[in-house]
């Protein structure tokens, strides 16, 4: 493939959302990779799956702090870079791993899949990226 | 000759795995592997002069970038001034850049 061709990014999401800065840095991530043109899935196992909850809404909970600030929650990150991709951004929830948390409402951008299936997922990447845990 | 990515998101405080990534770094060089090293998160900490007698010897070894990500050293206070001679400045684009280059080979920490 020439070099600056738009690739296929696999990347591989797992953990807790909030331990560390790893959410913030994957949407950072996500979003350049978007602006170079590339095709990305992003696959959240764990306790990654929690974070595209449609319960979640638009908006995290006021900061009491800062009542007059809304600050914008997981979900809504998400949708806002799936809809920027046009089609170019795919994120999948593993069904196994959501379930297993309770976080069974996904909201509608996203696309719960059978483990089995992250297997086709990793023979259409060019690049793979595992992130999170380990 | 290949080029592995190595991407380190937490600092050598929080974590004794640090100092085996870095030492893996210095083991690809040794094997004659080309070594690309992105700081982000509390990672960045490590490019601070003095803070990583590892990190500087790395950085001296042919074969050897590193990058640390602007925005995770702003937002721990870390000027530009405060960072390691050798050490580039970068954002997600290089990241991504570097990602998709040619037979890389990417390794998140």
């Amino acid at each position: 493939m020439a070099a600056g061709a738009p690739r296929a990014i696999l990347v591989l999401y797992m953990g807790a959302p909030y331990e560390s800065d790893l959410l913030a840095t994957l949407l950072r991530l996500v979003e350049a990779a978007l602006d170079r043109g590339h095709r990305l899935v992003v696959w959240t196992c764990g306790g990654a799956t929690t974070v595209t909850q449609r319960t979640l809404g638009p908006a995290k909970p006021r900061n009491p702090l800062a009542v007059a600030q809304r600050y914008p929650s997981t979900a809504r990150l998400v949708k806002a870079l799936v809809d920027k991709g046009a089609g170019r951004l795919r994120w999948y929830v593993c069904r196994q791993c959501l379930e297993e948390r309770g976080a069974v409402e996904q909201m509608a951008e996203v696309t719960v899949k059978a483990p089995f299936h992250f297997l086709p997922c990793l023979d259409e990447a060019d690049v793979c990226l595992s992130v999170g845990v380990k | 000759m290949d080029l592995y990515l190595l991407v380190e998101t937490r600092s050598d405080r929080e974590s004794l795995e640090v100092a085996g990534f870095l030492e893996t770094a210095a083991r690809l060089t040794d094997d004659g592997h080309a070594v690309e090293l992105f700081l982000v998160q509390n990672a960045v900490l490590l490019a601070r002069r003095g803070a990583s007698p590892e990190l500087e010897a790395l950085i001296a070894r042919a074969g050897v970038r590193v990058f640390v990500d602007g925005f995770s050293a702003a937002a721990r206070g870390l000027p530009p001034a405060s960072v390691l001679p050798g050490v580039e400045t970068a954002g997600m684009d290089t990241l991504v850049d570097r990602l998709v280059a040619d037979g890389v080979k990417p390794i998140w920490h």
